[in-house]
């Protein structure tokens, strides 16, 4: 519990520290944001009255104040484009991005686990040959360039799938594909090496004089203690899934925070670019709090306090 | 050794890939064979030149404004090159200094730099760069080169820092302090170039990541301005001409593909040879699991002897090629009820001779010659589900370490009520009362509270109890207790034994003592075996030997007990990992 308390206090501490750097990263990059707002000549009357609008004439701490106090009673500003809270936007794109990030997760971990016990239950055998340099592929491959691939050859070649759009169960297939390609190789090499460093311990050894079967060991005794670390990379990768949610976003015109932010972007919607960002670095430190929670609770050491 | 590692054939092929990158990067200008950014809209959407409608002077066809794909995707190397290794410069520098401060002096420094970092962290990469190009007005490759560097300091700092915190511990670190070098000479002329390799390969890794965000960010349109060509803004431009020209987009995706591979492929040949606890395709350890030798008869001689042991050999290969026979031509028997000790230093083979019994040889080991019957059925080469069934109610072992030998993520009291459930037809409840029967027969005061606990919560000589617990679990007839007490301290250790000794009396089991100690072998056995390099020297009754030992070096163990009576025992991590 008391664990959980200070975790809890880092994430909060996280998550301001982040709404400081955000802020102050767009305020102390060159370039007004006002100006790129209008078109190239216009006069200074009007960039005036635009900054004037985003805030950005004030002094730079009286602007941290007003952003800081708006954030902690949820005000993130006013949309330029849509002219509505910018909370209320972001939640509103954002189940569909949460809806494709899960189960792109979800089926990554459906097929990395066991495929990396497959692969550390023989090393150097052909399933764990192959599946090093599949991981070594997927590593390797820009995510994006997999998406539009599929498109090219199962929306507009065989016209099986849908390239757009989140309308039913089907558009999923594509976008998850994408979305998991990457993860799918960093995830089992974890497992796999996981696998292989529980093995070599001495429990196994134990385990074995007692008579347990091969593959219990694989399943139980060592699974559980690869499960720890599995678990610490599952956490570091929701913050890629979320980042390549931009991109996948994008290419199949999902509706979700990605693309609102890539056209905030476009359309220099800057309060929205913020409250993405914001979005997503809670969304971001409150699932590493759940995987701290879970890893608690795989690791006896850690939930009994023994060990941080 | 080396040599032959970074030789390999996918370091090779990632080498000479690099290799082509970097010609290209540097020599585009006259490798090119028309200008990047010429168009001309005659020849727009071109196909490959083998391909119909194809023309020879545009190998790979041309984009949707005539210009020369294969053009594009040499001068985007150099783009996709300069804009990585700056970045990659800029941010291994200031991350490696940066991890060199924080983990040299600790304190407050080591606080605030790794709170920044976890900020940083705590931020999808590609968000951070995303929010950074969102407002600047032109991207030239400077800009992307600073953002990128900005988002990535973070994971060379953390990388070296934890490796300093190893370093600085160390005991050249600790001399060089003690003969009063400066911080700055420490920390620069020692502990820098010890973390340098790992340093590189991340920087290498880090280069091909930097180098796919690069084509991300140009992907969604926040790269490099035009003219300069990226390769992700020729995979854009391809994007919007899908239906039409799959070749804008193929050949684009490709050269990033083949590139980031190529560099992971260095980095992954280099971690093999500078630390392979890095190697992106992971560490093969070999794995306990035996296999079947050859097969054998299991006949079954009359009134056979508990354990017959006949000229038993194990052979162990070298890295540098040939084997090493840890167990040579190695025969004893054990009746039931009887007490044999096996002593010898380590790398005697005595453990290697218990783990063959066992049937828990390594894999790399091999028998290459001998029988093992238990109560006349031979198990070399019997089928691993014969083998478990054998194992844990005929034969059993306890291991030297119990703090490592007990799983770490299980309560004690599951491990024991699995060892029954295993071999015997009892309920989960009935296992669970006759694991607390068996805590309690090891003379643990508190069993529920054991047995709900996990193994790091009790004491060495409980947890010892408990391993001493599991195996008698299904009272075998055979018992190999290898250093059963050396991890633990004296008192300890002859508390143990003492209980071992009488509940091995009660149950009547026969057992083999594993100790380099002859003082423990003296107390406990009826019998023994020395042995040394792989062979055994001597043999007969414990009482004899000790008394009037014959071959030298059981005269030289007798007297190293003499010398260490009372004190400590040396510790013996046994022969399991390093045979020969």
């Amino acid at each position: 519990m008391r664990f959980l308390l200070r975790r809890a206090a880092q994430a909060l501490f996280v998550i301001f520290g982040v709404a400081c750097v955000t802020f102050f990263v767009l305020r102390l990059v060159p370039g007004d944001p006002a100006r790129l707002m209008v078109p190239p000549g216009s006069s200074e009357q009007v960039v005036q009255a635009i900054r004037i609008r985003l805030g950005t004439n004030l002094p730079l701490l009286e602007q941290f104040w007003v952003y800081m106090s708006g954030l902690v009673q949820g005000d993130l500003g006013i949309s330029f484009r849509y002219e509505r809270p910018v909370l209320e936007l972001v939640l509103t794109f954002f189940p569909a991005t949460l809806a494709l990030g899960g189960v792109a997760m979800l089926f990554s971990i459906l097929v990395a686990v066991p495929l990396g016990i497959a692969a550390a239950a023989k090393p150097g055998g052909l399933t764990d040959r192959l599946v090093l340099v599949l991981a070594m592929a997927g590593q390797s491959l820009p995510n994006f360039w997999i998406g539009v691939m599929l498109v090219l050859f199962f929306s507009i070649q065989l016209q099986w799938l849908p390239a757009i759009g989140n309308d039913n169960a089907v558009s999923y297939i594509l976008p998850v594909l994408t979305l998991s390609a990457v993860l799918i190789a960093t995830l089992v090499r974890t497992v796999r090496q996981a696998m292989l460093e529980a093995l070599a311990e001495d429990y196994v050894r134990t385990a074995r004089a007692k008579g347990v079967p091969w593959r219990r060991i694989l399943f139980v005794h060592a699974l559980k203690n690869a499960a720890i670390p599995l678990v610490t990379v599952i956490g570091l990768q929701i913050g890629f899934v979320l980042g390549g949610a931009f991109v996948v976003e994008l290419i199949f015109n999902w509706p979700g925070v990605g693309l609102l932010a890539l056209q905030a972007i476009a359309t220099r919607d800057f309060p929205v670019v913020q409250g993405v960002v914001m979005l997503v670095a809670v969304v971001f430190v409150v699932a590493n709090l759940l995987v701290d929670i879970a890893y608690a609770y795989l690791n006896p050491r850690v939930r009994l306090g023994v060990e941080q | 050794m080396i040599r032959n590692r970074l030789l390999r054939p996918e370091v090779l092929i990632g080498l000479s890939l690099v290799a082509i990158l970097l010609a290209c990067a540097m020599f585009a200008d006259w490798i090119a064979p028309h200008n990047p950014t010429r168009m001309a809209p005659t020849v727009k959407y071109l196909p490959p030149m083998w391909l119909e409608g194809g023309d020879p002077r545009f190998f790979l066809g041309t984009d949707q404004l005539g210009r020369d794909v294969l053009s594009r995707l040499i001068h985007g190397a150099r783009t996709s090159l300069t804009i990585g290794i700056s970045a990659v410069a800029i941010a291994a520098t200031f991350g490696v200094i940066v991890g060199l401060v924080a983990g040299y002096f600790r304190g407050w420094i080591d606080t605030v730099i790794m709170r920044l970092a976890d900020i940083q962290l705590a931020f999808p990469f590609i968000l951070l760069a995303l929010s950074i190009l969102s407002v600047t007005s032109t991207k030239s490759a400077l800009t992307i080169i600073v953002v990128l560097a900005v988002a990535d300091w973070v994971i060379h700092a953390r990388v070296v820092r934890s490796r300093i915190l190893v370093e600085r511990e160390k005991e050249y670190v600790r001399s060089a302090r003690a003969l009063g070098a400066s911080d700055l000479r420490i920390m620069f002329l020692y502990v820098l170039p010890a973390v340098l390799p790992t340093a590189i390969i991340i920087a290498l890794i880090e280069l091909a990541v930097l180098m796919l965000v690069e084509s991300i960010l140009s992907f969604i349109g926040l790269g490099i301005d035009p003219p300069a060509v990226s390769w992700g803004t020729a995979l854009a431009d391809g994007r919007r001409s899908l239906a039409n020209a799959w070749w804008m987009l193929f050949f684009p995706g490709m050269a990033i593909f083949l590139a980031v591979l190529a560099i992971n492929l260095v980095a992954d040949g280099l971690a093999d040879v500078l630390d392979p606890r890095l190697k992106l395709s992971g560490i093969v350890r070999r794995v306990l699991r035996s296999k079947s030798a050859r097969e054998t008869d299991t006949a079954v001689v009359e009134h056979p002897p508990l354990l017959a042991v006949d000229n038993l050999s194990v052979e162990f290969p070298l890295e540098a090629g040939g084997t090493v026979n840890a167990v040579k031509n190695v025969s004893f028997t054990l009746r039931t009820g009887e007490r044999l000790g096996i002593v010898g230093e380590s790398g005697s083979g005595k453990t290697v001779t218990a783990m063959t019994v066992m049937g828990l040889l390594d894999t790399a080991g091999r028998i290459s010659g001998g029988s093992v019957r238990l109560k006349g059925r031979d198990l070399i080469g019997l089928e691993e589900s014969k083998l478990n069934r054998l194992r844990g109610s005929g034969m059993a072992m306890i291991f030297q370490d119990a703090s490592t030998a007990l799983n770490p993520v299980f309560r004690v009291g599951w491990q024991i009520e699995e060892a029954i459930l295993l071999h015997q037809p009892v309920s989960r409840t009935e296992a669970r009362r006759m694991a607390l029967d068996l805590l309690r027969m090891v003379n643990i005061a508190e069993p529920e509270r054991v047995a709900g606990s996990y193994p790091f919560e009790i004491s060495g000589g409980m947890q010892q109890r408990a391993m001493i617990a599991i195996a008698l679990s299904c009272r075998p007839d055979l018992l190999l207790a290898d250093e059963p007490t050396t991890a633990l301290d004296v008192t300890t250790q002859a508390q143990i034994l003492r209980e071992l000794d009488a509940l091995i009396a009660r149950l009547g089991t026969g057992v083999i003592l594993i100790s380099h100690d002859l003082g423990v072998i003296a107390e406990f056995t009826d019998r023994v075996l020395v042995m040394k390099d792989g062979e055994v020297v001597e043999s007969g009754k414990t009482a004899d030997i000790v008394t009037a030992p014959r071959h030298p070096y059981t005269q030289q163990l007798l007297a190293a007990v003499r010398k260490l009576e009372g004190e400590e025992p040396v510790t013996e991590r046994a022969l399991v990992h390093s045979p020969g």
